[in-house]
């Protein structure tokens, strides 16, 4: 550890005759390959689910629609789908995103390249086995955890090795201070690869593996995919304004009340269930209490855009982190609220839960990663997006369709939560009372897939470096002079002066 | 079925809240929350600093000379 102003740092540029590059460049470019793949791959998987998305989807308007192949059907495509999510797209995106924002924030260059290249090949291979092995049939049949124990051979190495790169990057930083972004990434890091070994160790069996499944499934979403996205959203909002974080006191607040809180929370979706009452109790406590990171991290972050909300119309980059921040809100008091016994008896095993699940997963999780990417791939390919217009299409359809995809299917969900608890209500009725919603759902998630490869299209050419090099930034707009100057929270052009540091 | 694995995962909430306390017990004696507000400005500096654009490439100006005009335009009109 040493001078938090790294300008001694010594990395070699491959053009001798271009300027000494700054210590952002040179950590920019250690990551180049090791992010560029594991963003490469979670946009693969990413499309990969979301075909698959789309056929489990439709079987609920064209219920005899592939019936006749065995690895067609909803009970198997469903869950493939659930898992190349959340393993292939949202895992593999969080570490890239992560990997870049680690060595960005630690003010070195990566370290332990080798070991994340060995990481991506092993993690691809682990989900291909784990996708064919759902589809072919051998699911675990546990939520979350369809995939067979041998694709997980090849995930939690791939997983041990991120650890390694990164433990290796932080003994050799150059930032006396760990930014609060480094501190939920640190945290991702280690509770990721726990959770998953805790969870695989074959020790569970009947009611107590219910509820190990879903102390995992629910800790996976809070400690191992939440903590990114936060990361992401604490760095890049106040960078792309220009003025840091509205309270850095409360950030920290935030942080060690999700440490301490989230953990206990997951049993709670095992209201009603045969689960010991006094665990599940415990976990509706802790949910209750969720809501204070969540209201510290909903009140800093609207706080830090306050003054700001009209560069939303010209940067991608904050376009989506702020959608997916304010989507982090809803999403968790959501989930504290639907903790509580007398609201579950409605919206359990309802449309309504997969509703919320997507808020989280996609609204929150995902968005602020596509914006993170944003920012991201120019830096590490030196090479800008090549259309604001396809960008655009993409936050429009994904924006659009997440937003129709959450308020139908919750709608839905309630209407048919009450039916269910109608005796009188006919199960046929309310099945066919649901179909409304579930076209909903439908058009919605063609509409995200057509963001989706809108989006990897975007990605492949600036991987590629395709087409003629822009010189300047990718907003949607042209800016006009002065927006991005203005750098008070006050919405003035005062801008807060740098602190005295010790 | 036996409840007894449940154990572990009691065990694993109450090792878990007791490394969390004694990382931040460490983390605050060491010193990483001291002069707290101002290591949000840390993100900054001469480079990319307060109040300036931050949304666009590092170095526009960079070894390869640029080809054509930046891409901003009325993508959204």
């Amino acid at each position: 550890m040493s001078d938090p102003t790294p300008s001694s740092l010594s990395v070699s540029t491959t053009d001798p005759g271009s300027a000494p590059p700054a210590w952002r460049r040179v950590v920019d470019r250690s990551t180049r390959g090791p992010v560029a793949a594991f963003i490469a791959s979670a946009t693969a998987w990413l499309l990969i689910g979301s075909l698959l998305a789309l056929i489990a989807s439709f079987k609920f308007q064209f219920p005899d629609w592939w019936t006749e192949q065995a690895w067609l059907t909803f009970g198997r495509v469903r869950p493939a789908h659930l898992n190349t999510m959340i393993y292939g797209w949202i895992s593999m995106a969080g570490v890239g995103i992560g990997t870049w924002l680690w060595a960005r924030l630690l003010k070195t260059p990566l370290r332990g390249q080798g070991l994340l290249w060995t990481s991506i090949g092993l993690w691809n291979v682990g989900m291909v086995v784990g996708t064919i092995g759902i589809l072919a049939g051998y699911s675990r049949a546990i939520e979350w955890l369809e995939m067979p124990y041998v694709a997980f051979a090849f995930i939690v190495p791939a997983l041990l090795l991120v650890v390694a790169s990164f433990l290796l990057t932080l003994r050799e930083r150059n930032a006396q201070h760990l930014y609060i972004s480094v501190w939920y990434l640190g945290a991702a890091i280690l509770w990721g690869p726990f959770l998953i070994i805790a969870i695989l160790l074959p020790i569970f069996s009947g009611v107590p593996q219910g509820t190990a499944n879903w102390w995992y499934a629910h800790n996976i979403l809070g400690l191992w995919i939440t903590p990114p996205g936060l990361a992401a959203a604490y760095y890049f909002i106040p960078k792309v304004i220009g003025r840091p974080v509205y309270s850095y006191h409360l950030s920290y607040l935030g942080f060690w009340t999700l440490a301490l809180f989230y953990n206990w929370a997951g049993v709670h979706h095992l209201v009603g269930g045969p689960a010991p009452q006094w665990v599940v109790t415990v976990s509706i406590a802790f949910s209750a209490m969720m809501m204070v990171p969540v209201i510290v991290v909903a009140v800093n972050h609207h706080m830090t855009v306050v003054g700001h909300f009209e560069k939303l119309k010209y940067s991608p980059t904050l376009r989506f982190v702020v959608f997916g921040a304010m989507s982090y809100t809803a999403v968790s008091l959501q989930g504290s609220l639907q903790s509580f016994r007398y609201w579950q008896e409605v919206t359990h095993f309802t449309h309504y839960t997969i509703a919320h699940s997507h808020l989280g997963v996609y609204a929150f999780a995902t968005m602020i990663a596509f914006g993170s990417i944003y920012y991201i791939m120019p830096r590490v390919m030196d090479w800008e997006w090549g259309s604001p217009r396809l960008i655009s299409l993409h936050f429009w359809t994904t924006g659009l369709g997440v937003g129709a995809y959450f308020t139908a299917l919750t709608i839905g969900g309630v209407i048919q939560g009450f039916q269910l608890l109608d005796p009188d209500v006919a199960f046929l009725k309310i099945v066919e009372d649901t179909q409304p919603w579930l076209i909903v759902r439908s058009v919605s998630g063609t509409l995200m897939t057509v963001g989706h490869i809108v989006f990897a299209y975007l990605l492949a050419r600036i991987i590629l470096k395709s087409g003629a090099r822009p010189d300047g930034p990718t907003y949607f707009h042209p800016v006009p002079e002065g927006t991005f100057q203005v750098a008070g929270g006050d919405g003035t052009s005062r801008a807060p002066a740098t602190p005295e540091t010790d | 079925m036996s409840y007894a694995p449940l154990g572990l995962l009691l065990a694993v909430l109450v090792i878990g809240a007791a490394a969390t306390l004694t990382v931040l017990f460490y983390a605050s004696q060491k010193g990483y929350f001291r002069n707290l507000e101002a290591e949000a400005y840390m993100i900054f500096d001469e480079d990319e600093p307060l109040g300036t654009p931050q949304d666009q490439v590092l170095h526009p100006s960079d070894d390869r000379p640029p080809s054509k005009a930046p891409p901003a335009s009325d993508g959204e009109s």
